[in-house]
């Protein structure tokens, strides 16, 4: 019987998202729980016959445990069958426009049966931490922000925008990202296909090439992320002293709560009556996989930009903090900038200066980096604002651009004795931007002399096999080569 | 959560207007709401199932859920499982249930049966059963007659003194009679006993239709089980530690916790050449000699 999956467009308090409704879903992608017990709870996340991630649980009962999350497969052994319909996914929404609901029904089709909520958000091509995502799952190790429920954030909504890989790192293709390079320079929007796993974490299931052309042109990486609805919420309105629970009044994701009383006919029913682990059809072969190792080796090595410009990406406690916040207008950014705490009597963020400038800091660097850029360098330049310098210049320090060195170079150069952590940082800045421009020399001079090698190369074959139109052909193709390199 | 992967039960109670879903969580659906209420299992208090239904506590609210509504008996055991999964990670709440053979799946854990296993498929039988209770009676029988036999014998005395006097004249007579009049009694009381014991496999059926499934029987190093074969999934097992010791007799091994008989492996599913390799597997696990 074919797969049902009934999707609904919803906005609630703003947030615009697809609800889906799967019933006799293919169960190809989803978690199952391999083994139960309560002191050794592993998750395993499988697509198709292959284990691809283990989530391992610290404490069950503790919702604000963090949890290890270790890569031990690859979505590439799947079949061609399951690649192709997550490829489909972002040329159907990014490239050809087609609408979220029709673009993801590939994808939805292949998940258990359950109600899953779709958006469309930035995620960060990082571990919360600062290291580049590809690589950043090989061992078992803790993962910060990966619990079920964040002290930080509390009952507020966020989107699970750190990425954990679903390819080996074996498999990336200079040549593959260069492609995607040149056409997000050309303007062509890309995106990915993410699944949300656990906490502030979602995998990659499709466009790690794309993630990475996206770390290192500066874009905005974009993905819809599916997310499995599973957990609910209490009616904190209404909590009893003597230890009864309150009702619950909503389901829930990270991204969203959506009341119960919101939900379309009958998809609650169907919620309640399925489960949340179930078994797949492959279990006996996908446990089996499940001690093999990888076999992970390649000559091949992610570019060393990627790996600092990971350094540069909103952190677990930025992307925590701007959680608190839903907008800034330019007017309450105007009177933060006054040092006031207030726009038209109610609080911009809290009646903490230092803190409310932090949490608008994070909150711009999340959603928009021009304007985060602008009002960073407002506060520096604000004498009357130096409590808040020392936390901004460091939330800069890691970023490379322009507008920051000429700024950072003023301070460095100033001779105007200043105290203050600012100086220490501009120099301390200065010194990396050296560094960055001297290396971007090097490897501009590295690669023109490789393709000057090439070149050559080429118009030696082409000579020896004596002809010009030969010639002409081998440099056209080297056109399309080079281009993509 | 053991046994995560059974779909979840929908139960209508036409009389009431109340529809129960028995899942991930605990759903009620009051007279025609549209909107259910919805409970984790960690919120519920105390479960308890007896011969006729479920009882669900939260604290607030008693739901009865009558097992007659639920016609098919692989719901109910779908059910019961689900229940009984959810509550082996709530210890937090109370569970009580009627008589059974099979051991309560709140003792299980998570663990994947390895491939060396000894693993059997059948269905209990009542004579097997019976005489099982049979030989566990016997087993504690003299500690029976050593309680009933004295008492019985000093009331029969005390009796005979009320109702005659003269206990020095008649003390030769008394002597013998009470001795008989205890023996007699320690002997109807053991028949007594012996006929219940023979009744236990009816007595289990009325209050457990597991009976007549066909259940999987599974022993390995990490531990045991006896689970129906239509919920069974090869994920989850008793551990070694929630037993005790083992007895053997003629027609089943059983492993007994907290001196209750809570696995019962009828000898008949496995060859007769491999009964020696099976009872010694258990004694090595349990430590037994």
């Amino acid at each position: 019987m074919n797969p049902v999956v009934v999707t609904t467009t919803m906005n609630i308090k703003g947030r615009e998202f697809l609800l889906a409704d799967v019933t006799r879903g293919m169960g190809q992608i989803g978690v199952f729980r391999f083994g139960s017990d309560p002191s050794a709870i592993t998750d395993i996340f499988y697509v198709e016959n292959e284990p691809i991630i283990s989530i391992g649980w610290q404490n069950l009962h503790d919702p604000y445990a963090n949890k290890f999350l270790t890569q031990i497969s690859s979505t590439e052994r799947c079949s061609e069958y399951i690649r192709t319909r997550l490829s489909v996914v972002g040329e159907n929404y990014f490239i050809d426009k087609q609408g979220l609901s029709r673009s993801i029904m590939p994808v939805l089709e292949l998940l258990p049966d359950g109600l899953y909520v779709v958006h469309e958000s930035r995620m960060i091509q990082s571990d919360g931490e600062g290291r580049f995502f590809w690589n950043s799952y090989n061992n078992r190790r803790e993962v910060f922000g990966s619990a079920d429920r964040n002290a930080a954030i509390g009952d507020g909504n966020y989107s699970p925008c750190f990425l954990v890989p679903t390819d080996q790192v074996a498999s990336y293709q200079p040549n593959k990202m260069n492609i995607k390079s040149d056409k997000l320079n050309m303007g062509v929007q890309l995106g990915g296909v993410a699944y949300h796993i656990a906490g502030m974490f979602s995998v990659l299931l499709e466009g790690h090439h794309t993630a990475t052309a996206c770390l290192l042109n500066d874009k905005d990486f974009r993905c819809l992320v599916i997310e499995p609805i599973s957990d609910v919420i209490y009616d904190s309105h209404n909590e009893d002293d003597d230890g009864i629970k309150p009702k619950i009044i909503a389901l829930a994701c990270p991204f969203i709560k959506i009341p119960l009383d919101m939900l379309p006919d009958n998809s609650l029913e169907r919620f309640l009556v399925s489960r949340r682990y179930i078994k797949p059809y492959a279990y006996a072969e996908i446990k089996s996989k499940m001690t093999k190792n990888i076999r992970s080796v390649s000559k091949r090595s992610f570019p060393v930009a990627a790996y600092e410009k990971a350094l540069q990406l909103p952190d677990l406690q930025t992307v925590e903090s701007a959680s608190g916040v839903n907008s800034v207008s330019e007017e309450q950014l105007a009177a933060l900038l006054k040092g006031e705490v207030q726009y038209e009597d109610e609080f911009i963020v809290s009646s903490n200066h230092y803190s409310s400038v932090v949490t608008v800091c994070n909150f711009l660097k999340i959603s928009n980096f021009e304007r985060f850029l602008s009002f960073s360098l407002e506060i520096l330049k604000s004498e009357e604002l130096s409590a808040s310098h020392k936390f901004v210049a460091e939330q800069m320090l890691t970023i490379i651009h322009q507008d920051i060195c000429e700024y950072f170079s003023s301070v460095a150069e100033s001779k105007e004795e200043k105290d203050g952590f600012v100086p220490a940082i501009a120099h301390k800045y200065m010194k990396r931007w050296n560094e960055f421009q001297q290396r971007k020399e090097e490897e501009e001079t590295a690669a023109n002399a490789a393709h000057q090698k090439h070149m050559d190369a080429m118009t030696a074959m082409a000579e020896s096999k004596g002809g010009v139109a030969h010639l002409e052909a081998a440099v056209r193709q080297m056109g399309g080569l080079t281009k993509g390199m | 959560m053991a046994y995560e992967s059974l779909p979840g039960v929908k139960i209508h109670y036409r009389e009431k207007k109340q529809t129960f879903i028995i899942s991930d969580f605990f759903s009620v659906y009051e007279k025609g709401s549209d909107v259910p209420e919805i409970y984790k299992w960690s919120d519920l208090v105390s479960v308890s199932e007896n011969k006729a239904d479920f009882t669900l506590n939260t604290g607030v609210k008693s739901y009865v859920i009558p097992k007659s509504l639920i016609t098919d008996p692989v719901q109910l055991i779908r059910a019961r499982a689900i229940i009984e999964g959810a509550i082996s990670i709530n210890p937090n709440v109370d569970y009580k249930f009627g008589k059974r053979i099979l051991p309560p799946k709140t003792l299980c854990t998570g663990c994947e049966v390895p491939r060396d296993a000894y693993v059997a498929v059948g269905s209990y039988t009542e004579k097997e059963v019976n005489n099982a209770n049979v030989v566990l009676l016997n087993s504690g029988f003299d500690k029976l007659i050593i309680a009933v036999f004295p008492i019985a014998t000093v009331a029969a005395f005390v009796l005979m003194w009320v109702l005659w006097g003269e206990v020095l004249n008649n003390l030769i007579k008394f002597i013998p009679i009470s001795l008989f009049a205890g023996g007699a009694t320690s002997m109807v009381v053991y028949l007594l006993c012996a006929f219940s014991a023979k009744t236990l496999y009816s007595r289990i059926l009325k209050e457990d239709p597991a009976l007549l499934e066909d259940i999987t029987f599974v022993i390995c190093e990490d531990g045991f089980i006896a689970a129906e074969s239509e919920v069974y999934d090869f994920c989850n097992i008793i551990s070694w530690n929630e037993s005790a010791f083992f007895i053997e007799t003629n027609h089943a091994y059983i492993v007994f916790k907290d001196k209750q008989a809570v696995f019962w492996l009828p000898k008949r599913l496995f060859p007769k050449n491999k009964h020696k390799e099976v009872g010694d597997f258990i004694a090595d696990r349990l430590q037994q000699k």
